[in-house]
């Protein structure tokens, strides 16, 4: 059986990969894809430990953290339209109206 | 002279370089510690049955064929019926921010409005409408 370390090390490097992308990148879409990237690395966890501790609660968290990031995407994507309608760019650095 | 494709790339990667820090930080932990080994869900374990009967907070007895053994778990049938709540919530909120509204009536995307009738279309779809 797969030790737990490696899952640990697939679940850090998908959340880095999404952390570089949110880290470097403007344009707002991607920026909604990095954020999914970091949520299913907790994914990865909670079913690594789920197995880990042969307990069915974590497999059922992670479902509800997909449901979640659903309705984050459904938002996510809701907010990016009214960007792009306002400021005709998805760029995250061009909507500054709001900054402080 | 011919071009190739590049990357297109926006701004520099310096930001990123924090991501990569953090990876060889927690790489060099995960690496350090040990696990007991895994504890599984042993042979013949009806891992989606029991998934089911956690969702819904039923005993996983009652749905079991013979030989298939459940997998331990709690009920968590009140967050189930909250999460639904929340995906409503957020698909009303989705159809609220992507809305239009022209001249204060609402116009939501593949419907036409007066306008749109009125505008010649030529023959392509596109603007125009002069087929001469």
């Amino acid at each position: 059986m797969i030790p737990a370390e490696t899952y640990l090390l697939l679940s850090a490097a998908v959340f880095c990969i999404g952390l570089f992308g949110i880290l470097t990148r403007r344009n707002a879409l991607i920026f909604l894809m990095s954020v999914e990237l970091m949520l299913n690395a907790a994914n990865i966890n909670l079913v690594a430990f789920s197995l880990q501790h042969g307990n069915l609660t974590g497999q059922v968290f992670s479902l509800f953290t997909m449901a979640l990031a659903a309705a984050e995407v459904a938002i996510g994507i809701g907010i990016i339209l009214v960007l792009y309608r306002n400021f005709s760019d998805v760029d995250v650095t061009k909507a500054t109206t709001m900054r402080w | 002279m011919t071009t190739k494709p590049e990357l297109q790339t926006e701004g520099s990667f310096v930001a990123g370089l924090a991501a990569v820090a953090l990876f060889v930080v927690l790489g060099a932990v995960f690496m350090g510690v040990s696990f007991p080994t895994p504890a599984g869900f042993g042979e013949g374990a009806a891992i989606t049955k029991s998934l089911g009967a956690a969702l819904f907070d039923i005993a996983p007895s009652a749905i079991m064929d013979e030989g298939e053994t459940a997998v331990p778990g709690e009920g968590f049938l009140v967050v189930f019926e909250i999460i639904d709540i929340v995906l409503v919530a957020a698909l009303v909120g989705a159809v609220m921010l992507a809305r239009r509204e022209v001249a204060g009536q609402s116009v939501t995307l593949g419907v036409e409005t007066k306008e749109d009738e009125e505008m010649a279309v030529a023959a392509d779809g596109g603007p125009g409408g002069d087929d001469s």
